[in-house]
């Protein structure tokens, strides 16, 4: 186990976290069904009780879920994006292109076997990544 | 309905009691104002736990990030150092390296000094990281290095940034907080810059920064290479005419090389008889600008700390040489990040416009320097 991962929410915060949600939830149920049976209800004390709770609880939920979202980013921005190699053939005529995952050790214009057509070499004519918002990002760790 | 009913009892006998007692309403008064008075008393105290808390949590983010960079250091010293022992003491011993700038007290000849000490400084790091890693190549000691010194600028980013904190949380010091947290965005964007490197500089991709590098060795692909200068090399090729010497860093493995050595070299091995100089660099995109927009101007374009600048300019101005050069626009974080899609793709029009400024610019039989400028990782 990584230091990263002992960093992640704990099982209690999260257990927390979702028993509020469902308390405040319910209460806010029992509010509305209350209010829906009896409108008059509305300036209920018990009523105003159970909203303020209920809307505390989900204020307070909200924030629990959004750390336990949150939380991940640094993974994210920790994480290797996957890099993409072009190997094509230096014979401009053929046109032969194999687009493959990186691997260590390729390095751009090395030259790499040879074309499965015109049997002319082949040359790594490009090394990159995809924009951070279209990749896939790799978990690492 | 049930928990609105159990609970209507049970306010009505525990929490509110009987109403309409004036002691009680002039309770509820105070408890209703007393928050107010301690807000206004204590603002400031409020005010510096709140970015005390922003910087602890930046700070615990930036302890990750350098904890990260020395463990992929040391995991790749492991995989191509060859030693058995382990390398963690050596790791840490080079994570806490420092450089000390010569006085500007005096400024004549500063340039030099600089650039003296920045060769002993990297003479320094490569024996280091040789002896760390006897059995790796040229090309992944260059790789480690800068591995390596990417883990030790995370180090130094952590420490100050703790330094400063634990500073203003002892002397509860209201401006030294609130500076630190104003600049935090900024220290929090640059180590995730470096952070990015972390990936090109373990596995040897291509970074941003090399754009430079890439658009040189396209150009001077087929040619003769040739050392010139430290880490530089060379290739001539014919562009409608003219001849072109084009200059880059040694590659592949991690090197930005000595470009205004390179570039006094050639233009003292040609006598000063070259028509135009053409520099192509990463360039900082503002904010709102395209990643990867191409766009040209004049003077020399090379970042650093100034020495390769200065030797480019000196050499240019004593022979008169036209500098012009060719941006390629990308934030701090895309320079040492590997490269995106977006800026390989580039790279033909980059091409053209080099090849539209030498056309402009000089006439058949000149002989032209294009410098492709930056880190060479991952690139021949």
């Amino acid at each position: 186990m990584t230091s990263l991962e002992k960093r992640r929410p704990s099982p209690f915060f999260k257990i927390l976290t979702y028993t509020l949600l469902i308390l405040s939830l319910w209460f806010l149920l029992e509010a509305f069904v209350a209010i829906s049976a009896n409108p008059s209800m509305i300036t209920d004390r018990s009523v105003l009780y159970l909203l303020v709770m209920g809307g505390l609880g989900l204020l307070l939920a909200s924030y629990g879920l959004l750390v336990m979202r949150r939380q991940p980013s640094i993974w994210q921005k920790l994480a290797y994006k996957p890099a993409t190699t072009v190997v094509e053939c230096t014979n401009q005529q053929c046109g032969f292109k194999n687009v493959r995952r990186f691997r260590k050790g390729d390095y751009v214009f090395k030259e790499e076997g040879v074309c499965p057509q015109c049997s002319s070499p082949m040359m790594i004519s490009a090394i990159y990544v995809e924009s951070e918002e279209k990749a896939k990002l790799i978990k690492r760790w | 309905m049930a928990l609105v009913m159990k609970l209507d009892a049970f306010l009505l006998g525990q929490l509110w009691g009987q109403t309409g007692d004036v002691g009680q309403q002039m309770l509820m008064y105070l408890l209703g104002i007393v928050p107010f008075i301690l807000f206004f008393m204590f603002y400031n105290k409020i005010q510096m736990f709140i970015w005390l808390r922003d910087i602890e949590k930046a700070l615990n983010k930036l302890k990750i990030m350098r904890d990260e960079a020395r463990r992929v250091a040391i995991e790749s010293v492991k995989e191509v150092g060859g030693l058995e022992e382990d390398p963690s003491p050596q790791v840490d011993q080079f994570l806490e390296y420092f450089f000390i700038e010569p006085t500007s007290l005096d400024p004549a000849g500063i340039v030099w000094k600089l650039d003296h000490l920045l060769d002993v400084r990297e003479s320094k790091f490569k024996d280091h990281v040789r002896r760390m890693a006897p059995k790796a190549s040229e090309a992944q000691l260059n790789n480690l290095e800068n591995l390596l010194e990417v883990a030790l600028d995370l180090n130094t980013i952590y420490r100050i940034v703790r330094h400063y904190y634990l500073f203003g949380k002892k002397t509860m010091s209201f401006y030294l907080v609130m500076q630190l947290q104003m600049i935090l965005p900024l220290i929090m964007q640059t180590a995730e810059a470096y952070v990015g490197a972390l990936q090109a500089f373990s596995l040897g991709q291509p970074i941003g920064d090399g754009i430079g590098a890439l658009v040189a060795s396209k150009l001077m692909l087929g040619a003769k290479r040739r050392p010139v200068e430290k880490d530089m090399v060379v290739g001539e090729v014919n562009i409608e005419g003219r001849t072109v010497l084009v200059t880059k860093a040694e590659g592949p493995g991690g090197n930005v090389g000595k470009p205004g050595d390179a570039v006094k070299a050639l233009i003292e091995e040609n006598a000063g008889r070259i028509a135009l100089i053409i520099m192509v660099d990463a360039g900082l995109k503002l904010e709102g600008e395209k990643l990867g927009e191409v766009i040209e101007g004049v003077g020399a374009a090379i970042g650093g700390v100034g020495t390769e600048k200065y030797k480019i300019e000196e050499v240019a101005t004593k022979y008169k040489i036209p500098v012009q050069a060719v941006i390629i626009k990308e934030s701090i974080r895309d320079a040492i990040s590997p490269m995106k899609k977006e800026l390989y793709d580039s790279v033909n029009a980059v091409i053209d416009k080099i090849k539209r400024l030498i056309v402009e610019n000089t006439k058949e039989g000149d002989t032209v320097l294009v410098a492709g400028i930056g880190n060479t990782i991952g690139i021949l």
